[in-house]
């Protein structure tokens, strides 16, 4: 059995160029192995230079210490979990895994199932700190729409739920998220739920 | 599964997305990991054997240019990327730092951290090895691969803590 | 991902669970087995690891256990 894939697209920024880019619906052994051999690394470099620069920690990459391999490994055969990745020249760009077994706080759908978004996270070239320019613009909303599509295909009428990091809250308001606000139980972590409204907003045809 | 959307849309909807980066998840440490603040100091797991393996492909050059370049034996080079077990010295890493000016003190940190590489021989042939066909389920074989690089990275993370 | 179709035997009461939860979480009846297929699983594995699995009352703040078989 192969993992489904569906066609997609990221900018490239430095030359402005769209690449074509492959929506995968799965975390295979090669994207962990890109996780271990190349967003690793990176990661490191971005941090060194960033501590060379005095630059703030707060402003970090806020992910990193995930492990990936792990993560998938645990999710190995539990129909719960689901991952996605996203991949463009001959390399993942982006890595999601969520959880179908958590239910909404949104009043009027509370108690009711979501698709939670247990971690997200686009390679480091692909985040921009401290003056740094990312490489690939668009598997943010790549990643959040297959998400939301999942909702929809499992019955879930494409609700979502999500802590954000810090850096990304603007994005989850932008695409019509809802703030819950700080969660005392996920390192303060804002809460963002899409509603089943919000999604048909965000997949309405232009 | 989804449903068709044009090329149109979807160049809208990435080009929605703003400069910061983009994540979630819970940041908090987790079993076999480092403190969220002890990782950012580390580099979060990484060899100094990958580090230098992707510096090397990202400047375009072969085992034998990168050790011209940073003036260290051909056989060295080698085995900084090859040798699990290899102990590489504080000369060559400052022949590396000074070359692609990377901070000494932080590439010691990187290099004294993974004193002994500790992936096995075994990883180490394959994670070079060519991307395969995307598989569904992963084979017994994967998963051993798999949980070994879980293994070394938890065994790095609690000897970092040690 | 490919589908299979299996045949089950509910009794009323079951059936009757069934469709009050089919209702209250706006879900198909299919939509909710496959969700208690999941939780089940989920929370098996987790047991197996060594996890308790508990009820806490949010106002009492009493904690009482649920053994999974």
């Amino acid at each position: 059995m192969t993992f489904e894939t569906a066609p997609r697209f990221l900018r490239d920024l430095e030359t402005g160029d769209v690449v074509p880019a492959d929506l995968v619906y799965g975390i295979g052994l090669p994207h962990v192995m890109d996780w271990h051999t190349a967003w690793q690394p990176a990661l490191g470099a971005i941090k060194a230079a960033l501590h060379e620069q005095g630059v703030p920690k707060p402003e970090w990459p806020q992910t990193g210490h995930w492990n990936w391999a792990a993560k998938v490994a645990e999710a190995q055969d539990i129909i719960g979990f689901r991952m996605f990745s996203v991949t463009a020249a001959g390399m993942t760009q982006a890595l999601m895994r969520v959880d179908l077994t958590k239910p909404a706080r949104m009043e009027d759908a509370s108690g009711r199932p979501l698709v939670y978004v247990d971690y997200l996270e686009v390679a480091p070239w692909n985040q921009s700190f401290a003056g740094t320019r990312k490489k690939y613009r668009g598997a943010g909303p790549i990643l959040l729409t297959a998400a939301v599509e999942l909702s929809i295909d499992e019955g879930f009428k494409g609700r979502v739920g999500l802590h954000s990091l810090p850096q990304s809250e603007s994005f989850y308001e932008k695409q019509g998220m809802i703030d819950f606000g700080p969660d005392a139980k996920v390192q303060n972590l804002r809460y963002y739920e899409m509603t089943s409204d919000g999604a048909q907003a965000l997949l309405a045809q232009e | 599964m989804p449903i068709e959307r044009s090329k149109e849309w979807w160049l809208a909807r990435i080009d929605e997305e703003p400069d910061g980066p983009i994540g979630a998840g819970s940041i908090a440490a987790e079993p076999g990991e480092a403190t969220s603040s002890a990782a950012a100091e580390e580099g979060s797991g990484t060899t100094f054997a990958e580090f230098v393996h992707l510096l090397r492909r990202r400047e375009g050059l072969s085992i034998d240019e990168f050790a011209e370049a940073v003036n260290i034996d051909l056989t060295e080079a080698q085995a900084i990327e090859e040798d699990p077990y290899y102990c590489v010295e504080g000369r060559t890493v400052w022949y590396i730092a000074r070359k692609f000016n990377f901070s000494q003190a932080k590439l010691n940190d990187l290099a004294g951290v993974t004193v002994a590489n500790d992936l096995d021989p075994h990883v180490a042939q394959q994670r070079f090895a060519a991307r395969s066909e995307l598989r569904g389920r992963l084979s017994e074989e994967e998963l051993d691969l798999l949980n070994a690089v879980v293994r070394a990275i938890q065994d790095r993370a609690d000897r970092a803590q040690a | 991902m490919s589908k299979r179709t299996m045949t089950l035997n509910l009794t009323e009461a079951e059936m009757r669970a069934l469709e009050v939860l089919s209702v209250r979480k706006d879900l198909s009846k299919t939509a909710v087995l496959r969700q208690a297929l999941r939780l089940y699983q989920m929370l098996d594995a987790r047991v197996e690891k060594g996890d308790k699995l508990v009820f806490e009352n949010d106002v009492t703040r009493d904690k009482a256990e649920l053994m999974l078989l």
